[in-house]
This record gives structure tokens, sequence and C-alpha cells, in this order.
């Protein structure tokens, strides 16, 4: 049996079919449009859509643990199991917050547990095999789990091995820290950026090439790092650069041509471009990029690396990658749907997937209640008419205290939420939302609430 | 993004979560002593405790706006533009208002028995 179809929403196979007949489509019908599009803050499933579907949910990050939370509620009767061996939930966007000395690295840990809904089975594995013309994946610990539907949450791996020289062991030594992505490398960090900004000396930041999550991070924390040098009194005794692989320093073009004044001009901070980080030497203290000019060495005294990223090996290494064009390797979905370009049983959403922008946990939670929508949509043999406008945001902290609140879309258009709040202004409140606000955002998404 | 009103509800929910039980016991208390000085239906008088309450909503106000840059990791000279001053503000108002209206319930209690 094959869910593959050529066609973006390609027609129903038979299993699905068997699927759709056993839950009795004309009921299934009737309850869909009370409850797509529902934003209440529901406590039990009495409108919930019957159903015995299998579904798996691969990753239970912020886009796994949120999509269960909808569809436990939106669907009554339909297997679901979410597939994820992390018993810890790390709050990624607090990281940032963390390697600058602003939090303590225990306020972004959590535990997975708190927000798995009940009656989701949790099966702690990881997903080795995406087999999806057999509908089923395969677990490291040897398990087949099949399934109907399969949504693919599994963020993205962080490809330190891409950066000669350079292994995750080696964040907090030797003046090399790395924000990405976790609350030890972040925690090592600190005590690297601590050492800087009380000694001063040579700062390197860097940026990989191509898509990596949240794009402002390595922004953030060169701009948080030449605030705590001033802040302690040591600025002029620190020089710093930043590496940028292209030639510009954002994907919004009002915010790219701000920061490329800002830093210069308000931060002298020295811009290099077309500088990718190729090797390090910790020993030495030096760094190797390549440039339109071949290779260049710098030597430093801090170095924040941020290595390339790609779609985790499992998912990368399968049918459902991209096979070429500027998003190979990653997820295939339809930019707008979230269904699988090839297989219109399978959907995905978070870091995972191959869209021009939206590598944050903005995006998450403007992709998961239009995958939900869709999904339930393709499970009633409806089109998937609900529409992702590739929403995504960066509370950009431009000092600890102040930020602007960057949301924009596909079209690279700002997109406030908050008219009142100047999308081009520093501002206090954009860093008290950060700072008080967007952890409980984050959690509420969790719990499929906003 | 549109935020809902019960997603922003929601929001605000999941910031008070680890404060929820003792701020509802606080409020429960102050309407329960509410309630059973309206039932007593003795004449009293309210002069004093409105003031008291008052007094201290406002220098608990007052207190707010000089000290939440500081408890935010922020300066108050990074707090400079309208909308910085509006939430400033309009939170330290909200904190000064709410504390006088949790605490007047008590203090009308205590001046009542002072008078009884
Ligand atoms: C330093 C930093 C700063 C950030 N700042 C912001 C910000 O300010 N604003 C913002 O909106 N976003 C920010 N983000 C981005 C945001 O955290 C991510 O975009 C978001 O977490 C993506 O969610 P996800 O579910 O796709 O991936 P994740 O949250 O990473 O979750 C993926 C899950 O999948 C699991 N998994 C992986 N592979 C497998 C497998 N094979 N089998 C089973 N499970 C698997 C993992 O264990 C993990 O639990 C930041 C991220 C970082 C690192």
């Amino acid at each position: 049996m094959s869910h593959r179809s050529d066609s973006r929403h390609g027609s129903i196979n038979p299993g699905r079919r068997r699927f759709l007949q056993a839950t009795g489509a004309t009921g299934v019908l009737a309850a869909a449009g009370a409850v797509t599009g529902s934003h209440m803050l529901y406590s039990s499933n009495v409108r919930a859509q019957p159903s015995n579907a299998r579904i798996v949910i691969v990753g239970a990050g912020a886009a796994g643990l949120s999509l269960a939370s909808r569809l436990a509620r939106e669907l009554d009767g339909a297997r679901i199991t979410i597939v994820d061996p992390r018993e810890e939930h790390y709050y990624q966007p607090g990281l940032t917050l963390v390697a600058t000395g602003a939090w303590d690295a225990e306020r972004v840990i959590d535990r997975n547990a708190r927000y798995i809904p009940r009656g989701v089975d949790w099966v702690r594995s990881a997903v080795v095999e995406y087999d999806p013309d057999n509908d089923r994946v395969v677990t490291d610990g040897g398990d087949t789990l099949e399934y109907d539907y399969l949504l693919v949450a599994t963020g993205l791996q962080v490809n330190f091995d891409a950066i000669e020289g350079m292994e995750p062991g080696l964040i907090g030594q030797e003046g090399i820290a790395c924000v990405y992505d976790n609350p030890d490398h972040a925690g090592r960090s600190w005590r690297m950026i601590r050492e800087f900004t009380d000694s001063g000396g040579i700062g390197l930041f860097t940026r990989a090439p191509g898509a990596i999550k949240c794009a402002g991070a390595p922004l953030k924390v060169t701009m948080l790092s030449e605030h705590r040098l001033r802040r302690q009194g040591n600025r002029n005794a620190a020089e710093l650069h930043y590496f940028q692989p292209g030639d510009s320093l954002f994907s919004q073009p009002d915010m790219d041509e701000f920061l490329k004044r800002h830093f210069p001009d308000e931060r002298d901070i020295n811009v290099n471009w077309q500088h990718q980080l190729k090797a390090i030497e910790p020993g030495a203290r030096q760094a190797v990029f390549s440039t339109d000019n071949g290779e260049r060495t710098v030597d430093y005294d801090f170095i924040h690396v941020v290595p390339p990223m790609s779609a985790p090996d499992p998912v990368r290494n399968s049918e459902l990658a991209w096979a070429d064009g500027p998003f190979a390797g990653w997820l295939e979905v339809d930019r707008h749907t979230m269904q699988h370009r090839r297989y219109p049983n399978v959907f995905g959403v978070g870091d995972v997937v191959g869209t021009p922008i939206g590598k944050t946990a903005a995006s998450v939670k403007a992709q998961v209640p239009v995958a939900v929508d869709n999904l339930l949509a393709v499970m009633q043999e409806r089109e998937p008419a609900a529409s992702y406008n590739g929403y995504t945001s960066c509370p950009l902290i431009t000092e600890q205290g102040r930020g602007i609140l960057v949301e924009f879309d596909y079209d690279l258009n700002m997109v406030p939420s908050f008219d009142f709040i100047d999308p081009y202004k520093e501002q206090w409140v954009p860093w008290v939302m950060k700072d008080r606000m967007l952890h409980a955002a984050y959690n509420a998404m969790l719990r499929g609430r906003i | 993004m549109a935020f809902s009103f019960t997603g922003i509800l929601a929001v605000f929910l999941e910031l008070a979560r680890g404060a929820l039980i003792p701020a509802a016991v606080l409020l429960l208390a102050a309407l329960g002593v509410a309630i059973y000085l309206i039932l007593r239906r003795q004449q009293f008088n309210a002069g004093p405790a409105v003031k008291l309450a008052g007094a201290i909503g406002i220098i608990l106000a007052l207190l707010a706006f000089a000290l939440t840059p500081g408890f935010s990791g922020a300066s108050h000279a990074q707090v400079t533009s309208v909308i910085d001053y509006t939430a400033l503000t309009g939170a330290s108002l909200g904190f000064g208002i709410g504390s006088a209206v949790v605490l007047y319930p008590f203090l009308q209690l205590i001046f009542r028995r002072a008078d009884a």
C-alpha cells in the first residue's frame, strides 16, 4: 500500500478510504465545521471529531507537543502516539538570555511529561527510518510504528562536525561559545562570554550559511555581549567582529538596513561580509574563514560559533526530504498547507520543514493550527484550505533591557501583532515581552491554547 | 498574528501559574470578608479604611513604577518611548488599584472591630 501521490493534494489511498468508512464520514463532516479553527480554552473534547485513525507525531518539541495537544482535543477515539526519546523539554528561545547571563539555565528546562495530553501514547525512542510508502516508521528500539497519518516535528540538527576542529565538548573552553541549542551549551557559553566581557580582547561572532533556527540569535548574542562590555566598562578593551556568509544581516529588508547601520555606527562592530567559518584551532585560538578571496585566518580571544544546520539525518536520508532545490534535505511540505507535497497523509511543522523562512517558535505557533485544520480536512476527504502565510517573529534584543519586536511573513512584509508597538524602534516593552511574556505564551502554545 | 481574547487569557494564566493558588486564596478571603461585612448590615464608617487602602495603593503603585524596570533586568534609562511609559504606568496603576481593592475588606474589618 502506498500513500505516494504526484499531485499536491493527491487522491485518497485505499487505506485512508477504509479508515474513512470506519469512522463514518457523514458524522465526521457534520462535526467538522464546529471544531476546526476553534480557539476556545477547552477542558474536554465534547465537540471532538470521532475517529479511530492512527496518528504518529515524531518529535515532542515546540511543534510536536502543540500538535498533540490540539489533536487530542479535536479528535475523539484517534490513537495518537508521540515519539521522542527526550524527557527534558528546553525552552530554546531563552537560550540567548542564558548564554548572556540574564537567565539561569534552570529557567529554560522543563519536562515533556507536563505537556503530553492524557490519552496520547509517548514512545520514548528516536525514529531512525521513515517508510512513507508503507506508512510506517522504525525506531532505534527496533519497533515499527504503523500510521494512517504522520506528523513530522523533529526540529533540526546542529552540524558541529561541518566546522573542522569543532565539537560540542569545546564549548566553554578556549574562548569558545555556542548558544545552540541546549541549556548546557548556553550555560558553558555564558562562562566564556563573562570571561571575555570582563577582560576584553578580540571577539569573533559567526553565522553559518543556509537556514538556521532563530536567525536572530547570533545577532542577539553579539549585541548582548557588546552591551555587557559597556556595562563592565570594558568596551574600549575589546574589538568585535561579526562574520556573515552572505551580504545581508537579516532577511527582512528594513531590519537588514537598520542592522547594517547599527552594527558599525552605533555599536562599533566590524562586519565582515562573505565570510564562512571553515575551521577553528582551539589551542592557537585561531579561526579560519573561507571568503571570496580564499582562506583567511583570524586570531581571537573569544569566538561565538554558529555551525551549519540541517534536517535530522533520518529525515534528510528519507523519501520525505526535498531531493534538490533550495530546500534539499529538508522536509518537503507545501509552504502554505504544511502538507507533504508527495505523501498527502504526511504533514510537517517547525524547524524541520523546507520553507523559505520561519525556523522559530513563533512560526510553530502559526503553523500548528494550519497543519491540524488541514489534517482534519484530509481525514474528511476535503481540500486542505487553511494557509500559513510564513509568519515568523524575532524579538531582536539589542541590549539587556531593550529590543525590537520584528514580525514578518513570506513576502518579508512587517506584520505586527500589536499595532501600537513600533517594529522599527528599540523599546523596553519588547524586552519585557521576551523576558516575561513569551515563555508563558510558549507554554500556552504547548498546551494547544494559543 | 492575531491573538484572541481567550488566547491572551491563556498566556496570563500561564504567566501566573505558580501564583494562582495563593492569589485565589487571597481573593477568596477578601471576598469572604467583604460578604461578612455586608451581611452584618451594621452601619460602618468606610472613610478611614478607604483612605488607608487608597494610600497603600498609591504607595505600591509608585514603588511598582520605580522598581519594575529593575525587576525586568532593565534600567529606567531604557524606558524611553510613549508605549514604554504607557505600559509601565498602566501596570503600576493596575498593581496599586488591585492591591487597594484586595486590602480594603481586611482594613474595614480591622477598623470595624476597633470601632466596636
Ligand atoms: C538560541 C536559540 C534562540 C531562539 N530564539 C527564538 C526566539 O526568540 N523566538 C522564537 O520564536 N524562536 C526562537 N528559537 C527557535 C525555536 O526554539 C525553534 O524554532 C522551535 O523550538 C522549533 O520547534 P520544533 O518543535 O520544530 O523543534 P524542537 O523544539 O527543537 O523539538 C524537536 C524535538 O524532536 C525530537 N527529535 C529529534 N529527532 C528525533 C527523532 N529522530 N525521533 C524522535 N524525536 C526526535 C527532539 O528530541 C526534540 O524534542 C530559538 C532557538 C534557539 C536555539
